[in-house]
């Protein structure tokens, strides 16, 4: 079942008006990432408008903000859009909502988490996939005694949008036959957070390593297990690159519309430089390449979750994050270069839109690792 | 080289032996053979330099170059005879060879070698020379006698006299770089002749260097003596402009992506006199001034190019050395090792096509031009790529390759956008190549022609 339209229209409509609202806010000074200390506030309001997922159930935002539960009957469409929207906005602000959709969608209906609470899903090793074979030693496990459960070692470029109060970790748990899904609170004993040092973009969302030392684990912390936890990750994991992809779509449209209100404007060679057909040859391989990965977007955006394999969820995700690389970036840069030697300056905002899609395009996988991870599926047996 | 091919290369003959090449050299150390002694040496003394003066610094002077003072710096690159080589001893520090041959592949050198240590410092060190670049190559004997010399003894003294170069303009960038552009470019800095001299009036943008800048060369229409406009074509004119001229203002300094290190800065000129001794060469010259001005930077700017791409793979394969996956270093994966090789590939075309410009004798637009978009283009196809290589670490700071990749976009956009070197290209090998086709596949139309 797909989202009735008027529903669609209505919520565009509020993400409209946030995004208006964010625009006045981040951006009325000089500061290239916008004002920062507005964020809190900006992620506040976001949630009292139903745009941010919440983890507790009472809440509307828990059902209908990004990634909610809604997707998992009416597909991903809503939230895509909301992200391409605020993307177009500030793909950091865009991105810190995500975060908190990831962690909503990575607690899987669980109420053992409290309402507002902030909440950072870590899958991360320190270099490559979770899914990657190769990598699961240096994942976050879990280890039992006689004391119980434990969680130790680190997961690393949790996203959040704001310091987080709880965790949703995905550990590797012989004992559970794989896969392990746990929350945990982010300020218990034997949990470290550490925030991810000075970056490149996205500045507006806050990015951590976390280290568990030997973390007891509650029973009714552990979310799913087995392969519920695997199929969970991968939804998880799907879900977060399909939101990257969208954030950068948002980033390329507003840079395309831009580029093209400065080129329809801006006079050079006794000519607007919009006639110019090197002009022209950028803003077309740019409009082109944005609507590519919309229609990467776009292809699955309507199939409720619930009715969707996770290793097909995956190939669409990470077929959608890879145009991000070959498509948003591109479309990026070559709007940059239609403002000439003023889009590498920070007053037009393009060159903000180039370190957040460049951020974009690595996040949570560097390209070659999702090639991969896309043929190990394909290979007999790789389905996982 | 691991033994077994050592083995089977001692079990070859004598000859064949000596015709493998079996050097444990690393690739900089092979290239650096192929040059001639002096500028051997000169690219060493570029890389101490660059290792131990620049790169310290480079984090720094990216992370806050509102405070950065490039001065220290350019004192002793200055002291170590790097920001006069632009003549030959007693005037200046350019290797006396190099007459003989390419007379900017020392510029290369040094550009490659200073950027991959630091585009931005680079570029603050590099930006003296563009400013005195027209001083020489105006050939006029007095504009060097007055201007260049002085300069080129100060800077060896230890008292450093900063050049800038100013010709973009708001209304005007990329026009006045190429020919079709220059007949409509709307310039609005002018020069009038006066009793003793002259008055400028107009303004500067994207001056590299010009924050700290003792004296900018600056290009402005003269005014035709009927009292009409000039055009770019017919009356741009160089001029030197000190900084304590009355009515010259240096403005602000844009926040920019990368190459943050050296400043891009405003100009303005309220009715500046200069006395007749600021003009560079003679009147109504600067078009073509202009023009081989950046024949001459645009090679030292594919090699700045060349050097934020280098950087970037350094800092990739750092990575990939001490990074370990599943206790294994990062650089023993297949899929690591293919991707450095194209970044390695890359640096090595862009190298190669770099050098090969810079021995002409005298540079070419069409060559420069190449070299200049060539080299921008794949330096951000290269910086991409390594962040790509290293994943969430690839946007770090501390890793290196987003810094190069924000230095690098700004060699598709400075001395001419890469669309208008393209077109450059196209010009320079209009009549000779494309207009009236020299060849043709057709071997029948050939011989005709022939």
């Amino acid at each position: 079942m797909s989202p009735e339209s008027e529903d669609l229209d209505l919520a565009a409509e509020t993400v409209r008006r946030f995004g208006e609202h964010v625009q006045a806010v981040l951006f009325s000074g000089d500061a290239p990432d916008g004002n920062l200390d507005a964020v809190p506030d900006l992620i506040a309001e976001a949630a009292g408008m139903d745009i941010l997922a919440d983890a507790g159930p009472l809440r509307a935002g828990h059902e209908i903000g990004v990634w909610g539960r809604h997707i998992l009957r009416e597909g991903c469409r809503l939230s895509l859009l909301t992200l391409s929207m605020l993307g177009e906005v500030c793909a950091g602000l865009a991105t810190a909502v995500h975060a908190q959709g990831i962690g909503a969608l990575a607690l899987d209906g669980s109420e053992c988490v409290p309402s507002g609470a902030t909440v950072g899903a870590g899958f991360l090793p320190a270099f490559g996939l979770a899914l990657d074979r190769r990598t699961a030693p240096d994942v976050l496990h879990i280890e039992r005694d006689a004391g119980g459960k434990h969680l130790k070692g680190r997961a690393h470029f949790i996203l959040a949008s704001g310091r987080p109060d709880w965790l949703v970790c995905f550990a590797r748990d012989e004992g559970a036959n794989g896969w392990a899904a746990l929350a945990i609170p982010a300020s218990g004993r034997g949990i470290n957070l550490e925030q991810v040092g000075s970056r490149l973009g996205l500045r507006a969302v806050s990015q951590w390593h976390v280290t568990c030392e030997r973390a007891s684990v509650a029973d009714e912390w552990v979310l799913v297990e087995g392969s519920d936890a695997s199929g969970l990750l991968s939804r998880v994991m799907a879900c977060d690159w399909l939101g990257q992809a969208a954030i950068a779509l948002g980033a390329a449209r507003r840079a395309v519309h831009d580029a093209r209100d400065y080129a329809g404007g801006r006079y050079q060679g006794g000519r607007m430089i919009i006639e110019h057909a090197a002009i022209r040859l950028l803003l077309a391989q740019a409009e082109h390449d944005t609507a590519l990965l919309a229609s990467v977007l776009d292809e699955h955006a309507d199939r409720p979750l619930d009715s969707q394999r996770p290793e097909d969820l995956l190939r669409w995700a990470i077929g959608a994050r890879l145009a991000v690389g070959e498509h948003a970036q591109r479309a990026v840069t070559n709007c940059l270069q239609v403002f000439g030697g003023y889009g590498y300056m920070d007053d037009y905002g393009l060159s903000k839109r180039l370190r957040d899609v460049g951020v974009l395009a690595s996040l949570h996988g560097g390209p070659d690792q999702l090639l991969l991870l896309l043929e190990d599926m394909a290979s007999p047996g790789g389905d996982r | 080289m691991d033994s077994a091919l050592r083995q089977s290369i001692d079990r070859l003959a004598p000859i064949g032996r000596l015709l493998y090449d079996r050097g444990p050299r690393t690739l900089w150390e092979r290239d650096t053979a192929t040059l001639p002694g002096y500028l051997r040496r000169r690219r060493r003394a570029y890389l101490r330099f660059a290792r131990t003066c620049i790169a310290p610094e480079a984090a720094e002077a990216d992370r806050d170059p509102e405070d950065y003072d490039p001065r220290p710096l350019l004192l002793e690159s200055g002291r170590r005879g790097f920001q006069s080589e632009f003549a030959v001893p007693p005037f200046g520090t350019m290797p006396l060879l190099a007459l003989t041959g390419g007379k900017v592949l020392h510029a290369v050198l040094k550009a490659e070698e200073f950027c991959a240590a630091c585009g931005g410092i680079g570029l603050s060190l590099l930006a003296h020379d563009l400013g005195i670049a027209p001083l020489l190559l105006s050939g006029h004997l007095p504009t060097i006698g007055r201007w260049l010399l002085p300069i080129s003894h100060s800077n060896r003294r230890g008292s450093p006299v900063l050049a800038a170069f100013a010709i973009t303009e708001p209304s005007a960038g990329s026009d006045v770089e190429e020919s079709a552009g220059a007949r409509r470019a709307r310039v609005v800095t002018t020069a009038r002749k006066v009793p003793g001299g002259y008055v400028l009036n107009g303004q500067k943008v994207f001056i590299s260097g010009a924050r700290h800048a003792d004296v900018v060369s600056v290009f402005a229409v003269l005014e035709r003596p009927d009292g009409t406009r000039g055009s770019v074509e017919a009356d741009f004119t160089g001029f030197m402009v000190e900084r304590d001229r009355s009515g010259y203002r240096v403005g602000r300094s844009e926040h920019k992506l990368g190459q943050r290190a050296c400043d891009a800065t405003e100009l303005f000129f309220d009715d500046v006199f200069l006395p007749a001794r600021n003009l560079i060469g003679t009147e109504r010259s600067g078009w073509a001034l202009n023009r081989n001005v950046l024949n001459y930077s645009r090679l030292p700017v594919a090699a700045i190019g060349l050097g934020i791409a280098r950087g970037a793979v350094e800092a990739a394969t750092d990575f990939a050395r001490r990074t370990r996956l599943a206790g294994k270093p990062l650089l023993s994966y297949q899929e690591i090792q293919l991707g450095i090789a194209d970044l390695w590939m890359d640096v090595m075309a862009m190298r190669g096509l770099v050098w090969q410009s810079a021995r002409r004798r005298t540079p070419a637009q069409g060559v420069s031009s190449t070299a200049k978009a060539f080299c921008g283009d794949r330096a951000f196809a290269v910086a991409t790529r390594a962040m790509g290589l290293m994943a969430d670490h690839g946007y770090l700071t501390a890793n290196r390759a987003e810094k190069a990749m924000r230095d690098a976009r700004l060699n598709q956009i400075y001395e001419g956008t890469n669309q208008i070197n393209r077109l450059a290209l196209i010009e320079a090998i209009w009549e000779s190549d494309l207009a009236r086709a020299p060849w043709s596949l057709n071997p029948n139309v050939g011989s005709r022609s022939r």
